[in-house]
């Protein structure tokens, strides 16, 4: 689902050092799989997130995902790859004009669904995240944890066949992070691919996925042993 | 179709976030069609008015041969053979002395003294009637030409109000479309400021969209569309009060241009120019959003 082939990225500044955001980076992902990419605050895992979405380019390597290879495709090819795709950025925003069932709609609306198929597409992600009860609620009458919870609702809505998630938990207490580990694991188990970054190594525990680290731009060897197998079956 | 539908929701969105720059627009666009109208019509009424006066217009050759009866023969053709020539009429000196002899009558005058002169006192004549496009500099070389031919003792001809007039009809037309170059150019502007503030206004929305994959057109569309209903109602206000102007205030209006200017009536405007200043106001509109639109 997501190959990285020796990915470099380097940032230029005029008149400034070349930063190495990422360094010679190769792994895979296989469908169905959940991946957490762990590393400290610069470590690269953001920019890693924003190559496979299609935010940037890469200066070496290749990006391949969902059969795409993301660094050769157009404006056109990167949104329709973005369409096969959720993506929960690291520092999501609901809209806060809209109630959040009309900001989860809004994306489902935007990649061609009518009005009432996108209405019940983000009611059903949005009680999988557990706000059935707040779907009328504007985004001031929310909690972090339930605005979190319905950026992450937004980015599963329409089932994507890859999950992007930088920082899924921000800075949210660990009972609330709770609830997104909950989400992310079950949308893996419904078949959706997930690739996560975190800094928290807690988080990466408790998805119980495969952990890669990267620190510098590159990625560690992996630890004599990974928090749980990957689960590659899909099994629900 | 759903799509459709998508553009047509975040672009009535646009049209409220465009806020006051979108009135200022509707306003603009209003002000240069109702300024492109009344240039257009106003310019018609002069032409027509013009087009009255010079279908008037007669130079009268005076022929050099008392009776003039002889020399007219090969005179006629030759005349009507010159350029800027419509007609050509010969008034025998009978004729002459009769049609004089009518207006004095008319005129409340004494005529009897004319048949107790000796000899007919007025000469033959060729009336021309010169073409209705000839301009004061044509009309001049036709009176020399006509000066010159043999047989011709004078040309008469009062076309000395031709030349001021052209050149108010030229004024007319120029300043009126510089003017309405101005607002053209001040509504463009608005519809592309409240076109951007919209964008603005909407930057959160875009970057969500976009990231979930939405088509660049679908995040633009919205933007022409608001610019171009702007553009276009704009345009239907301006076609109004011209409609107001010329078809409901037509009775005071159309004494004071009568009393001030001369004019005749404005008409109301024809279906194709109303279709034209509708049509120019969306293209404005288009124009403005596609500006709006751009990275």
């Amino acid at each position: 689902m997501v190959e990285f082939r020796g990915v470099s990225k380097l940032y230029v500044r005029r008149g400034g050092p070349v930063v190495a955001a990422l360094s010679a980076v190769a792994f895979d992902v296989a469908p169905r799989e959940l991946v957490v990419v762990a590393g400290p605050p610069g470590a690269g895992k953001s920019t890693l997130l924003r190559l496979a979405a299609g935010e940037e380019r890469p200066t070496q390597g290749r990006v391949v995902v969902d059969g795409d290879d993301v660094g050769r495709l157009g404006r056109r090819g990167v949104a329709r790859l973005r369409r096969r795709l959720g993506i929960l950025p690291a520092e999501p925003r609901l809209l806060a004009d809209r109630s959040v069932l009309a900001n989860v709609a809004l994306v489902l609306r935007a990649r061609g669904a009518s009005r009432r198929a996108a209405r019940a597409g983000a009611a059903a992600a949005l009680r999988e995240v557990g706000l059935g009860p707040r779907l009328a609620a504007f985004p001031h009458e929310l909690t972090a944890g339930e605005r979190h919870a319905a950026c992450l609702a937004r980015a599963l809505a329409g089932e994507p066949h890859l999950l992007l998630a930088d920082e899924p938990a921000g800075p949210l207490p660990p009972a609330e992070a709770n609830g997104v580990v909950e989400a992310l694991r079950r949308a893996r188990d419904r078949g959706v691919t997930v690739l996560v970054t975190t800094r928290a190594p807690e988080l990466a525990a408790a998805l119980a996925g495969r952990t890669l680290r990267l620190d510098g731009g590159r990625l560690q060897p992996a630890p004599s042993a990974p928090p749980a197998a990957p689960e590659r079956d899909g099994a629900a | 179709m759903a799509r459709l539908s998508f553009v047509l929701g975040v672009g009535v969105r646009d049209l409220r976030r465009g806020g006051a720059a979108g009135v200022a627009a509707l306003a603009l666009v209003a002000l240069a069609t109702l300024g492109l109208g009344l240039v257009q019509l106003g310019g018609d009424a002069l032409n027509r008015l013009v087009a009255g006066w010079r279908a008037e217009l007669r130079i009268v050759a005076v022929l050099a041969d008392g009776d003039g009866g002889r020399a007219a023969g090969p005179l006629v053709p030759a005349v009507r053979a010159l350029p800027g020539v419509a007609a050509v009429r010969f008034v025998s000196g009978r004729e002459a002395l009769g049609e004089l002899r009518r207006y004095l009558a008319e005129a409340g005058g004494e005529s009897d003294g004319l048949d107790r002169l000796p000899v007919n006192p007025v000469p033959a004549r060729l009336v021309i009637r010169p073409g209705p496009g000839a301009s004061a500099a044509d009309l001049q070389r036709l009176v020399d030409a006509l000066g010159r031919l043999p047989g011709v003792e004078s040309v008469q001809a009062a076309f000395g109000w031709l030349g001021p007039v052209e050149r108010v009809q030229r004024a007319v037309g120029r300043g009126g479309l510089a003017l309405d170059g101005l607002l053209g150019a001040g509504a463009l502007t608005a519809l592309i400021a409240a076109g951007v503030l919209a964008r603005q206004r909407r930057v959160e929305e875009t970057a969500v969209l976009r990231l979930a994959g939405a088509p660049e057109w679908t995040l633009r569309a919205p933007l022409v569309l608001q610019a171009v209903t702007l553009g276009a109602a704009g345009a239907g206000l301006g076609v109004g009060a011209l409609l107001l102007l010329t078809e409901t205030a037509a009775p005071w209006t159309g004494a004071w241009l009568r009393t001030a200017l001369g004019l005749v009536p404005l008409p109301a405007p024809a279906p194709p120019l109303v279709g034209a200043l509708v049509g120019g106001g969306a293209a404005l509109g288009l124009a403005g959003g596609v500006a709006a639109g751009r990275p």
